[in-house]
């Protein structure tokens, strides 16, 4: 139980010893457990993988990280643009692959224009779209998630989709992301490195990533590690500004969309502090003040995080497999 | 088959588990174990489709029991 729950709680006193503990452990990840030889990292353009890149520099040396860039057609040119001038910051080996021909030979993009052709017939190739799910915390009811097709004369619609349909196009979408990974693993196992994941907690918990795709990795330095405390490394460790000011996205749709837009409904700090708060089980009046928020407010939200908490409990575990000793 | 019946359907539709005699009108979306956010747009995709109805944001924000669609429908029908 935690007495002393403020809104700076989560803010890392001791970012010293944080900051060489996290790159010990990568240290150790990649010489003393796994034996391998460096570290091979997807750069986004964001700040996870580039708080993720500099710790794997400092902990191992440049020479023996390796960025890879993985562009498709509906990525922000901005997020390449920043991902490659990192990289050249910090003096590492890196690569850029365009993925489009390989999601295009996959359909991923057919499928899911098909899709919003669908429930809107005037869809052409310069509109763009993305799924939004917009939760209301100031009732007891669920929010749903929409397709938001923005048209060529830049109108926002807003469209309900079956289940099934809304089901379709995102699995098409995480191909994108399991695409990544099997690139970011052909050049691991080419060096003899590993693939370091950039997955941070308030995301490892609610089940912000994609099973075998960004979530396909050998280890995951920010697993625990907040959003907001992210941030603060960063800062500390010199990321570029135009990194950290850079909002949030997924970064999946041709219709530019946030992570609070997109899955948290809610901005980092909140959700930090209140996935903070539930799993330190701090009393709700606590929460309430610290946080200015009604009481039923509170439970809502709680309720959505252990909502999506469970609803993900299969992104974080290995499949189950069979054993009975009594028989075998 | 009525209203009732139909409305029961796409409850037991969306949840597969839900047995008839488990069915109840009032139970709301906290007492069931595998009410989500998938769940709630199957439930308000599959009415609107049945009824020929369009539900308005507060609508969907507002529908956590059986009862609740219900009115809902009743409302638009």
């Amino acid at each position: 139980m935690v007495s002393n729950f403020d809104k700076n709680i989560l803010e890392i006193k001791n970012i010293d010893s944080v900051v060489q503990s996290l790159q010990n452990f990568i240290h150790e990840q990649v010489y003393d457990n796994f034996r391998k030889r460096g570290l091979v990292i997807g750069i986004s353009g964001g700040i996870d993988s580039a708080l993720a890149v500099k710790l794997c520099c400092n902990a191992v040396g440049k020479e023996n990280v390796h960025g890879i860039i993985l562009p498709e057609k509906e990525s922000n040119p901005q997020s390449q643009e920043f991902a490659k001038k990192y990289c050249e910051k910090l003096g590492i080996k890196y690569e850029i692959e365009d993925i489009t021909p390989i999601l295009d030979s996959s359909k991923i993009y057919q499928t899911r224009d098909k899709i919003v052709e669908k429930y809107f017939p005037d869809y052409n190739q310069s509109c763009k779209y993305r799924l939004v799910f917009s939760e209301n915390f100031d009732s007891d009811g669920l929010s749903i998630p929409y397709l938001e097709v923005n048209d060529e004369n830049n109108q926002i619609h807003k469209i309900k989709l079956s289940l099934n349909d809304y089901t379709s196009i995102t699995a098409a979408t995480n191909i994108k992301h399991r695409i990544r990974m099997t690139r970011l693993y052909f050049h691991a196992e080419k060096n003899n490195f590993l693939v370091c994941g950039t997955t941070n907690k308030a995301e490892f918990q609610l089940g912000y990533f994609v099973k075998y795709g960004d979530g396909g990795v050998d280890i995951e330095p920010l697993a625990n590690l907040y959003k907001t405390q992210i941030y603060q490394l960063g800062r500390y460790l010199d990321i570029p500004n135009e990194i950290i000011e850079r909002k949030a996205s997924p970064d999946t749709w041709s219709f530019d969309v946030s992570d609070q837009e997109f899955f948290y409904s809610l901005p980092y700090e909140i959700v930090d502090l209140m996935l903070f708060a539930k799993e330190k089980s701090v009393i709700l009046n606590d929460i309430c003040s610290t946080l200015d928020l009604k009481e039923e407010r509170v439970k809502r939200i709680l309720n959505s995080l252990e909502r999506k908490w469970k609803a993900s409990k299969t992104l974080r575990v290995f499949p189950p497999s069979w054993s009975n000793k009594s028989i075998l | 088959m009525t209203l009732d019946d139909d409305v029961k359907k796409i409850f037991l539709d969306t949840f597969p588990t839900l047995s008839e005699s488990d069915f109840q009108w009032s139970k709301t979306q906290k007492e069931y174990e595998n009410w989500d956010s998938f769940a709630q747009l199957n439930i308000i995709t599959l009415a609107e489709a049945k009824f020929e109805i369009t539900f308005s944001d507060d609508e969907i924000d507002s529908i956590s029991s059986a009862k609740n669609l219900l009115d809902c429908i009743k409302s638009h029908v």
